[in-house]
């Protein structure tokens, strides 16, 4: 059975968000809880403000599955709704049927690492 | 004078209805005084203490420079600007109006902006109502940008804090520009002396001058603003304040209210001097092309502990309780939870999860607050519960920034709190 699963609309006011670290990689069995990848939504463009409204968050997978098939990368500005990525029940299923339902996630606040953290000590 | 509300409006009683700039007489103003530092932003919010239907006085406005400058109309108390259709019976002072003055700070007193009532990018903006001879309490507001609109309103002018408080009050805004206001942060800027600001300044000059990089406008601006950010002391600050029968002096505050948001475990600390800065990370790429290599080769990152943090609120209670042992200090909690998390494993985070979980993090920040508000007095300002009952998708969607309900109901519980706590003038 095909899973998909499309970005998610997290915030009422996103339009996208930036993908950060992709934590599986294609082929790689996800246990349940299993994380997936970090996202960013900044709400700045939307809203300008000297404070932005950025907020950060890991996607965590909630069904056992195969990651089969990933369409975004680090960097990528998915917009809501647009495909970022596919997983299957079995290890060797075909990918080209239609996908039975969305994949069961966990979108969850996380901290980002300071960009202090990178300053040479 | 400008109109805030139009000739033929209803207004409410208390309603600011105008406002002026003004300016000072020689001796009081451009040669020092009492307001030396804020002459260029002195205010006085006019408000109505009856409802009615307001009329403008013919030439109360004149326009242009003549209501944006304060030399070119002397102020009488006397002046007759407008009338107000009074519905019922008004009382005898009906005809006066109520005064709130404001004044803010400049950074440097080339940034302007006259545009409104209290507009323009100011290092401290404060404002007062003193009507009777008592003493004039001073909350001061010491937070990031979630405290920004409870203090200073939908108008940025502290009109909807004043309109709850009767008694002889001051309010005074510090903005976290650049300079984040942490606890460690804000007792050494009280310890601070002339001569370790004054080694803060060379260093920076220094550094900034002497790089590789030749300072462009932003690495200037920007060390300006860091600059005054950590020489300054809003917390030793002193006020005068102007009154309708004279001069009076108020301060240090008797009230401070500060951010849980604020304590981030990671604090930046000057290899050589020493000293502490915290910026918010965003404000990092802004910095110029001169500034961010200063920057990263002259600071290292400082992590804290949850003791560490509670240690740094000690320290700061006592050094403010020592200027005054009334000093009430109230602080606003986090938002910690998120009504669409739904995490039924937590293989997918490292741990310790408070250190990788926004909502833990928080949660854990919250309950180190709870123990140390027992300890030191402190009184919290409950964001969290308050978000969490008024729906926190609807009222704080990204965990920090409110909506206008929201901040009416921290506003409100702040003032309740000063007046539980019988901070004077706002009780």
């Amino acid at each position: 059975m095909l899973l998909s699963l499309l970005l998610p609309q997290i915030n009422p006011y996103m339009t996208d968000a930036i993908v950060g670290v992709v934590h599986a990689a294609e082929g790689a069995a996800i246990p349940v809880g299993g994380k997936l990848m970090d996202l960013t939504v900044d709400l700045s463009a939307a809203a300008p403000h000297d404070c932005p409204a950025i907020s950060h968050f890991r996607v965590t997978v909630r069904d056992r599955a195969f990651l089969r098939r990933l369409d975004v990368a680090r960097g990528d500005t998915p917009r809501v709704g647009q495909p970022l990525a596919l997983f299957s029940t079995e290890p060797d299923e075909p990918l080209d049927g239609p996908p039975a339902r969305a994949v069961r996630v966990a979108i969850v606040g996380v901290i980002p690492q300071s960009l202090w953290d990178e300053v040479p000590s | 004078m400008r109109w805030l509300a139009a000739d033929g409006a209803v207004c409410r009683p208390g309603d600011v209805v105008a406002f002026c700039n003004i300016g000072f007489g020689p001796q009081e103003g451009e040669r020092g005084g009492p307001f030396a530092d804020e002459r260029h932003d002195f205010q006085v919010a006019l408000a109505t203490r009856v409802g009615g239907r307001l009329t403008h006085a013919p030439d109360s406005s004149r326009g242009g420079f003549f209501d944006t400058l304060g030399a070119f109309q002397l102020w009488r108390p006397d002046d007759v600007i407008g009338a107000v259709e009074a519905e019922g019976a008004p009382g005898p002072e009906a005809g006066e109006l109520r005064l709130m003055l404001a004044a803010g700070r400049r950074g440097s007193f080339i940034i302007e902006d006259r545009s409104g009532l209290m507009s323009g990018w100011h290092e401290r903006r404060r404002a007062w109502r003193v009507e009777d001879d008592g003493p004039i309490g001073t909350l001061l507001c010491l937070g990031i940008c979630e405290l920004s609109g409870v203090i200073r309103g939908e108008k940025f002018a502290f009109l909807e804090l004043f309109e709850s408080i009767q008694g002889s009050a001051q309010v005074v805004y510090t903005p976290d520009s650049l300079v984040v206001p942490a606890t460690r942060l804000l007792a050494e800027q009280m310890r601070r002396t002339p001569e370790e600001s004054a080694a803060i300044a060379a260093d920076l000059a220094q550094g900034l001058a002497g790089g590789p990089v030749v300072p462009g406008p932003a690495d200037w601006i920007y060390a300006g603003v860091l600059l005054q950010g950590l020489t300054a002391s809003p917390l030793t600050d002193r006020y005068n304040v102007l009154t309708r029968a004279g001069l009076r002096q108020a301060g240090p505050a008797d009230a401070v209210i500060l951010s849980l948001g604020s304590e981030a475990d990671a604090l930046m600390r000057h290899k050589r001097l020493g000293y502490t800065l915290h910026c918010h990370d965003f404000r990092l790429p802004e910095a110029g092309p001169a500034l961010v290599p200063w920057l990263r080769a002259n600071f290292e990152p400082v992590r804290r502990t949850h003791d560490e943090i509670a240690q740094d609120f000690r320290i700061l209670a006592a050094q403010l309780r020592a200027q005054n042992p009334a000093t009430q200090i109230l602080v606003c909690n986090m938002m910690s939870s998120n009504g669409d998390e739904d995490i039924q494993s937590y293989i997918g985070f490292d741990a310790p999860l408070g250190a990788s979980l926004t909502t833990v993090a928080r949660k854990e920040l919250n309950l180190l607050l709870h123990d140390l508000a027992r300890e030191l007095d402190i009184a919290i300002v409950d964001s969290d519960a308050i978000a969490a009952d008024m729906g926190g998708q609807r009222s704080i969607p990204d965990g920090i920034h409110q909506n206008g309900p929201m901040q009416a109901e921290l506003r409100a519980e702040i003032l309740r709190i000063l007046r539980a706590r019988r901070v004077p003038g706002f009780g």
